[in-house]
């Protein structure tokens, strides 16, 4: 391209503001304005380094307490909080009568994780047979499917996938025996990690592959043990029937387009292959607690999302706990729904102002 | 008035930094509206914890109208940025050493960001031939990123490089670009 047709090619434009950095960091913008953002990271050295630091693990949720620590906060004038009082208790006397006929208020609890222990069994084996007798819920109560959601891409901007081929379905019920590059559980360390990528696959978020801590899927998961008569995996796999192969990418793309079409229980079977092999891949946890959910397998979709919403690898953090909030709900543990809504509330994140209507 | 707004928008840093110095303690909290999450990356960046990069943003600005009384800083932007990393860096080597060194020196660094002007105020001829004479990585990727305007994936993908290599080439590719138009200037001059 000429760069006669190029207006001040080296100039960024309008600084980003602080919102745009963290649609930037979280992957939802589209290519032209990742490239605006992208410009002033060439330029601006401070800009590059802050955003190195904010795609670290956690930093993106420290930003709401961050936020709580500003220095100064000009002062209320003697009129302006005068003023206040008057609509305080004005308010107080239209509103006492309907308040008093209402539950209590929910209790906002801060500086609280957004989502608690469960006592519950967070390993709950997924059947086969469970699943087939599952039924999809109607469409009014399903969930994870509103273009508004956390974990759908706002506008056409998926960030690039170097696609692998789609080779043929794995066979019947075996496991894939290897998904190209290793298909990864994460595996939590004790030292910070990075997050560096999301990926969209029909439009729905991922954490990278490469991203994830891979280790050797060859001796993972329930269900995949070695036979004693053979030395490892590697070796019961080379005497038994060849499987087919597929790349982690087409596998979770194949999943999430029986996602899209509302597929639940094809999504799901896919899912529990995946997690059959490697039980703490985050990606298949949360779309595996959604169908569970949009499939009525609430206890399910309960321990799934749980585990994603406190997973070491933090991509659906805010929305496995939102979604786990929903599933107490519909579980009839209002207690603990309710309490869970509070957090969420208190958190001030994506889904604050819903969960605030959501609290009684 | 009920309504009046005092729109701070449009205020420089550094007007901000002297009604600090002045007293004026509402500017502490505007600089921090424009700062404080970047100064936060800074710190996720080199202490890689989010209470330590907490508390080193708040001790940052409880210590910056000293700071400011201290130091003549004529660019608020690249001063406390390099006060951010000298923190950081000063924490991360305490956990090892006892170094010590003065963390607010700064005065007299180069700002990082002025070599970015001679690129935009060159001439186009100049430009041209500049381009032309990188390498041919650099060159492709100076092209796509900076005059097709492509972000970093789409560079990526058509290049057939990785994101990290797409920005070494572009850092790499514009201070040679520097370079080449320094040379160019200096032969003019000489």
């Amino acid at each position: 391209m000429p760069i006669r047709s190029t207006p001040e090619p080296f100039a960024p434009g309008t600084p980003p503001d602080r919102d745009t950095l963290l649609a930037y960091a979280e992957g939802r913008l589209d290519d032209a304005q990742q490239h605006a953002v992208e410009q002033h990271l060439e330029a601006d050295p401070m800009l590059r380094e802050a955003m190195e630091g904010m795609t670290m693990p956690g930093a993106m949720g420290a930003l709401p307490k961050l936020d709580r620590m500003r220095p100064y906060t000009k002062p209320w004038a003697p009129w302006t909080l005068a003023g206040m009082l008057v609509i305080v208790a004005g308010a107080w006397l239209i509103l006492s009568p309907i308040l008093e006929r209402q539950e209590p208020a929910m209790t906002i609890l801060p500086e609280q994780p957004v989502v608690a222990d469960d006592p519950i069994e967070l390993n709950i084996p997924l059947e086969v047979t469970e699943i087939d007798a599952a039924v999809e819920q109607p469409e009014s109560l399903r969930i994870g499917h509103l273009t508004s959601d956390r974990h759908i891409q706002q506008a056409a901007s998926a960030t690039s996938v170097e696609r692998e081929p789609v080779p043929e379905r794995i066979i019947g019920g075996s496991m894939p025996k290897d998904l190209g590059k290793p298909p990864a559980p994460p595996i939590p360390e004790k030292g910070p990690r990075t997050v560096t990528r999301l990926i969209y696959l029909q439009g729905f978020k991922l954490a990278h592959p490469d991203d994830l801590r891979y280790k050797d899927p060859h001796n993972v998961g329930p269900g995949g043990s070695v036979r004693a008569r053979f030395e490892d995996r590697h070796a019961q796999d080379a005497a038994e029937d060849p499987h087919r192969t597929m790349g982690y990418v087409p596998f979770m793309d194949r999943a999430l387009t029986r996602f899209k079409r509302n597929d639940h229980k094809g999504t799901l079977e896919e899912l529990r292959h995946l997690m059959e092999q490697f039980p703490d891949d985050v990606n298949a946890l949360f779309y595996a607690g959604l169908c569970c959910y949009n499939l009525g397998m609430y206890q399910h979709a309960r321990a799934l999302l749980h585990r994603a919403a406190t997973h070491a690898v933090p991509v659906f953090d805010e929305e496995a706990a939102w979604y786990h909030a929903l599933t107490l709900e519909r579980l009839g543990e209002h207690t603990a729904a309710q309490e869970a809504f509070g957090r969420i509330a208190a958190q001030g994140g994506f889904y604050a102002a819903q969960a605030r209507t959501m609290a009684r | 008035m009920f309504l009046r707004r005092k729109h701070t928008a449009d205020t420089s840093d550094e007007e901000l930094v002297l009604r600090l110095c002045g007293g004026e303690r509402e500017a502490l909290g505007h600089l921090w509206d424009r700062y404080a999450h970047l100064l936060f990356g800074i710190g996720m960046k080199y202490l890689k914890d989010v209470e330590r990069s907490k508390d080193t943003v708040v001790e940052l600005f409880a210590d910056l109208p000293g700071l400011l009384a201290k130091h003549h800083v004529d660019r608020f932007r690249p001063w406390v940025h390099t006060v951010m990393r000298n923190r950081c860096l000063l924490a991360f080597r305490s956990d090892r050493s006892t170094t010590q060194y003065d963390v607010e020196r700064s005065e007299g660094e180069e700002d990082p960001t002025a070599g970015e002007a001679m690129l935009r105020e060159a001439t186009l001829e100049r430009l041209e031939m500049a381009i032309a004479a990188l390498n041919a990585d650099q060159r492709a990727c100076i092209q796509a990123f900076h005059l097709e305007r492509l972000s970093y994936a789409q560079v990526a993908e058509r290049t057939g490089q990785t994101i990290e290599q797409v920005r070494s080439h572009l850092q790499n590719g514009r201070r040679n670009l520097r370079l080449t138009l320094l040379r160019h200037a200096d032969q003019k001059h000489t």
